[in-house]
């Protein structure tokens, strides 16, 4: 078996005797993007936390191969120090780590101004700046939780160009985006009620590959093995369109298995 | 030290809580400073004088207790606390960070409200270097026993919003109860004297009484006697037993959090 970054069996963690994570077990390979992808609710910021250290787990198994100082982690909603600058804000988390990307290079990588106050900082450009905070140690694995949560579309593209730059890193992505999962993961596994329902390449997951397609036109609609040899029978027709289930399909009949 | 500059960043450049850190005993002390303006009987000593030496340990109270209980409350909140678990720091740098913090802003409050007192209340500062002694074995034990405690009692406020609310009300009733806002604290109800007496604030504010304060005015000490002595063992006994409470109950992450 080759060296994981992450690997995880049993996980189990309960809130007063309401569980959220129920047996999950999971593994993350160097080098690979892996997204946790799931409905609000379904166990993903309680695992990724106690991945992170930052939660404590009932039972299960976790190993986690990267020392301390080579993880970066991106937090959900953080707020802290507002008044300093986003120069100094990096400078300082950059003192701890021991080979240290250069803050200005960072800055510079997330789109931001040095001397811009934290607090004059929007939704989007304060995750940015937990990116730059995430990635100054040069960490080999970083974790991303719900990252573009509460971001206009645009803003939502530019900050997944910036992860995918981040080539040579693992990254563990928990977010309820499909399209984010799409766009960025290697490997998708579908949390809901604190198990993992399905896990594979986001482009076959849940036999979608496989799936038949459906020709819609102006006047009908079938289901088939072989649209291209369809359409060609059909002739000309007007608004024809070919589908796939979309991930979301796939996703949706998922995670409504799991309830 | 790292860690020390960057919270005197963040405190210092946050303007409307310098002002009012600084401000809150100081203003206390010019209010009702003016208003026990009275010679105290047969002592040759203001009510105010002695007022701005019991005041300065509130003020201490203030700056310790009070704002490290907040501060750290506020930390817990806003993911400062949970930034610095995932990163490779080790954790007792956020505390050296506070130290360094509270040091520089409790001596910067110590300066304010001795200048105030003395241009304003004419206090005399001693010219006897035991008297300084005095006052620095109160002041770094008084620090250190509310330090502590402020670090223990962060843990009560549920959120950052109710801190200050709730860091408060203890640091009001205790600087009533400890006669530090009654002059002389003789005046109290009996019960209330023996309630703050179990507390540090007391014992600070009478550490610095007897710096500042001629012997005269010991008629007005409720034994008679400065009790250098016992000011030192109940402070330092805080300074003990707030550690214990700090091992006992800190916690690094919010109640919510599991």
């Amino acid at each position: 078996m080759t060296e994981k970054a992450i690997h995880v069996k049993g996980l189990r963690k309960s809130y007063g005797g309401k569980v959220a994570v129920d047996g999950l077990d999971l593994d993350v390979a160097y080098g690979e993007c892996f997204a946790l992808l799931g409905p609000n609710g379904a166990g993903k910021t309680t695992t990724v936390e106690i991945l992170e250290g930052h939660r404590t787990k009932d039972a299960g198994t976790v190993e986690i191969g990267p020392r301390k100082d080579e993880i970066g982690i991106v937090l959900q909603e953080v707020a802290d120090a507002a008044d300093l600058t986003v120069l100094e804000m990096v400078s300082h988390f950059a003192s701890y780590y021991p080979n240290p990307r250069p803050p200005a290079e960072v800055i510079g990588f997330v789109d931001l101004q040095p001397k811009a106050r934290i607090r004059t900082l929007s939704g989007g450009q304060r995750r940015r700046l937990d990116v730059a905070i995430g990635i100054v140690g040069r960490p080999r694995l970083l974790f991303l939780d719900e990252p573009t949560t509460g971001f206009d579309p645009q803003a939502r593209r530019h900050f997944w160009a910036l992860i995918k730059a981040l080539e040579d890193t693992t990254i563990v992505l928990t977010t309820h985006y499909l399209e984010e999962a799409e766009a960025l993961a290697s490997r998708v596994a579908v949390i809901a009620q604190g198990r993992i329902v399905a896990e594979g390449d986001p482009k076959t997951l849940g036999g979608r590959a496989t799936a038949k397609a459906t020709v819609r036109w102006d006047g009908g609609e079938t289901q088939t093995d072989d649209p291209a040899a369809l359409v060609a029978s059909l002739g000309e027709v007007k608004g024809l369109t070919v589908t796939r289930p979309s991930l979301e399909d796939v996703y949706l009949q998922l995670i409504g298995e799991g309830k | 030290m790292r860690r020390g500059i960057l919270e005197l960043k963040l405190f210092f450049r946050q303007r409307d809580a310098v002002v009012f850190t600084f401000a809150l005993p100081t203003v206390l002390l010019l209010l009702l400073g003016s208003i026990f303006d009275d010679e105290m009987r047969n002592t040759g000593v203001t009510g105010s004088q002695m007022f701005t030496a019991s005041m300065l340990a509130a003020g201490i109270a203030s700056t310790t207790f009070v704002n490290l209980g907040i501060g750290i409350a506020m930390d817990r909140d806003d993911g400062t606390i949970k930034r610095l678990l995932g990163i490779p720091m080790p954790r007792i740098h956020y505390f050296l960070g506070k130290l360094i913090l509270v040091l520089v802003v409790t001596l910067a409050e110590v300066v304010i409200m001795l200048t105030a007192g003395v241009l304003l209340f004419d206090v005399d500062l001693p010219n006897d270097v035991s008297k300084w002694a005095t006052f620095a074995w109160v002041f770094l034990l008084g620090v250190t026993g509310c330090s502590l405690l402020g670090v223990a009692a962060s843990s009560l406020p549920r959120t950052a919003r109710s801190a200050p609310a709730v860091m408060n009300l203890p640091y009001l009733v205790l600087c009533f109860i400890s006669g530090v806002f009654v002059i002389p604290a003789k005046n109290l109800p009996e019960w209330l004297v023996d309630i703050g007496a179990v507390f540090p604030l007391k014992w600070m504010a009478q550490g610095f009484r007897s710096v500042f304060m001629p012997d005269s005015l010991l008629d007005h000490e409720i034994t008679g006697s400065w009790e250098h002595g016992r000011v030192a063992l109940v402070l330092a006994a805080w300074c003990i037993g707030g550690l214990v409470l700090c091992l006992a109950t800190f916690r690094w992450r919010s109640r919510q959090a599991g």
